[in-house]
């Protein structure tokens, strides 16, 4: 073993001796479970309504280019029967794929379509999080580490590829999925990712209380039509609501900030600023860092006079001191900004007030953006 | 104590309360590899232990029913860490350069210094070589069962191994060969 080795191995012996779990680690595992139980009955109540009612769209599901649609996911009917679900985000449950395409459900309320000739599969490498479906143009064999690496080997030079991922109902960076309003697009090409280790299309967005992150990549020959026809699929996909309690609004309510749409606004308020985001340390604030400093971030609703003393003009908005806050205004809100030490250890930064110049660039750019 | 509602019969009688017993048992270990594979940040180490605590639990009656859940538990690690780089990505990579001071000093707290020089190296190693030197040096697994716990052949472990500390030498700023004498204090970066 060289010295390296042996000093590596020392290194992590001392960093992580005397880390300990959460207390409660078998009670948030238990909680953790109750949530996804909590969905899978609900869902599979929806699922039973729907083959009732469509019997024929579920037999048209049978074949997936000559082979069973995947379902892997199965609900599990011993679990609590608590939770009312949510009411559907969508309404096209009820209508078939057009004429050619195939439906490909989950097996747990979800489902997708495609032309009837595409290929699809659910085997994926990755345990964590599910991958709903792999979907391809060419064959898609399974094999890969976390991506589906042997699919993206046969890609065709006139064929797509592409991946759904199911966040499920938490995540750590909630804001930063924006809710599925309008049509679904490739979004931008970004990357190279690690796992795929190509440049992708990236797409994440929040629908029915869950999160989700697509994947998509082209051939170098593909035509125009076919990014047409992928969107088009995608399109399709069709979401098995959360239970109502187990929803975003639901969260926030119970003060899981980083669940509010206040959050999602400071999280583009720090963007536009131009401020590092240094995601969160748990649900009650976002962390910005600038040059060496960084802080925590997060909103309260605007209540009576703002609080704090030593109040100055900062672009024409009052911000004020409480303590080692700061505090101003800003629609309906109040917005919090206070010293704290970054979740991460790089870049190493240590808990400051932002530099008077950064502060003039959050305090603009949060007067600009509207919240929501 | 139940573990979870709803247990299936199939898991056996005390399939809930036995993999409490392995939790209890196994999660300091656990939540160490974790802290380790997700580059030392505490939030990202409970949410991966939670994760895959709850899947293997989910999975308990098909996955190991003979044996225990431990190298099922720690392979969802491994891949959960893998998938939460590729999220974390997004958000751009800062160069370790610019991060801080160089990995020597003659004072005390030189050891120190290098310590956590080399463990922020190794949090922005990319996570597979992460993962195999994580698995190779503080589990003290060989390479090949490192290669069967992560799904891998041994010449992938063996390469991945390689390339990760030759990386590491690189962030550290410390040639290979090097690493002894400047780890006992005698260098210094000018």
């Amino acid at each position: 073993m060289t010295d390296l080795e042996t000093e590596l191995r020392e290194a992590m012996r001392a960093t992580v001796a005397g880390a300990r779990p959460p207390r409660d680690l078998v009670e948030l595992v238990r909680r953790r479970r109750r949530r996804r139980s909590t969905r899978q009955v609900a869902v599979s109540a929806a699922a039973a309504a729907v083959i009732v009612a469509a019997v024929p769209a579920s037999l048209a599901l049978l074949s997936v280019g000559g082979r069973p649609a995947t379902g892997a996911r199965s609900a599990n009917s011993s679990a609590p029967a608590s939770g009312k679900p949510a009411p559907p985000t969508k309404q096209h449950e009820q209508a078939p794929p057009p004429r050619g395409w195939a439906r490909h459900r989950d097996g747990a309320g979800d489902y997708i379509d495609t032309p009837a000739a595409w290929h699809i599969s659910n085997r994926a490498a990755l345990a964590e999080p599910v991958v709903l479906w792999v979907i391809g143009t060419g064959p898609v064999p399974s094999g890969g580490g976390c991506a589906p690496t042997a699919a993206l080997r046969q890609l065709p030079a006139d064929g797509a590829l592409f991946q759904v991922i199911d966040y499920g109902g938490s995540v750590t960076d909630p804001y930063v999925f924006p809710p599925r309003r309008g049509p679904l697009a490739l979004g931008p090409i970004g990357g190279p990712y690690e796992c795929w280790g190509i440049k992708t299309h990236l797409m994440v967005f929040r629908d029915g209380g869950r999160y989700f992150q697509v994947q998509t990549v082209f051939g170098a020959k593909a035509p125009a039509s076919l990014r047409a026809e992928v969107t088009r699929s995608l399109n399709t996909l069709h979401i098995a609501p959360l239970p109502a309690g187990e929803q975003p609004a639901a969260l926030c309510q119970a003060g899981q900030w980083t669940y509010c749409p206040q959050a999602a606004w400071l999280n583009q308020v720090l963007s536009n600023a131009h401020v590092l985001n240094l995601g969160n340390q748990g649900t009650r604030a976002i962390f910005g860092g600038t040059g060496q400093r960084s802080f925590a971030l997060w909103t309260t609703t605007r209540r009576g006079s703002l609080p704090g003393n030593r109040c100055r003009s900062v672009v024409g908005t009052k911000v004020c001191r409480a303590g080692n806050r700061l505090v101003w205004s800003v629609h309906g809100l109040w917005l919090w900004l206070q010293p704290a030490l970054s979740p991460y250890s790089t870049p190493p930064t240590s808990p400051g007030l932002p530099s008077p110049r950064a502060l003039r660039r959050l305090v603009k750019a949060a007067e600009t953006l509207r919240t929501r | 104590m139940n573990f979870g509602p709803g247990r299936p019969a199939s898991a056996g009688g005390d399939a809930g309360d036995s993999f409490e017993e392995f939790v209890r048992g196994r999660s300091t270990h656990l939540f160490q590899l974790a802290l380790l594979l997700a580059g030392q940040n505490q939030a990202d180490a409970e949410d991966l232990l939670q994760v895959a605590l709850e899947r293997a639990w989910r999975r308990r009656a098909i996955r190991y029913r003979e044996g225990s859940p431990e190298p099922y538990v720690r392979r969802i690690l491994v891949n959960a860490s893998i998938d939460r780089w590729r999220w974390l990505r997004r958000r751009g990579e800062e160069p370790l350069q610019d991060c801080g001071p160089g990995p020597l000093a003659a004072d005390p707290a030189g050891a120190v210094v290098r310590r956590d020089l080399l463990m922020r190296s190794l949090a922005v190693l990319p996570p597979r070589q992460r993962a195999v030197l994580v698995l190779r040096y503080w589990e003290d697994h060989s390479e090949a069962e490192v290669a069967a716990m992560m799904g891998c052949s041994l010449g992938t472990v063996k390469s991945q191994a390689s390339r990760g500390l030759a990386r590491l030498r690189q962030l550290t700023g410390v040639p290979a060969g090097e690493w002894a004498g400047r780890a006992e204090g005698g260098g210094n970066r000018d």
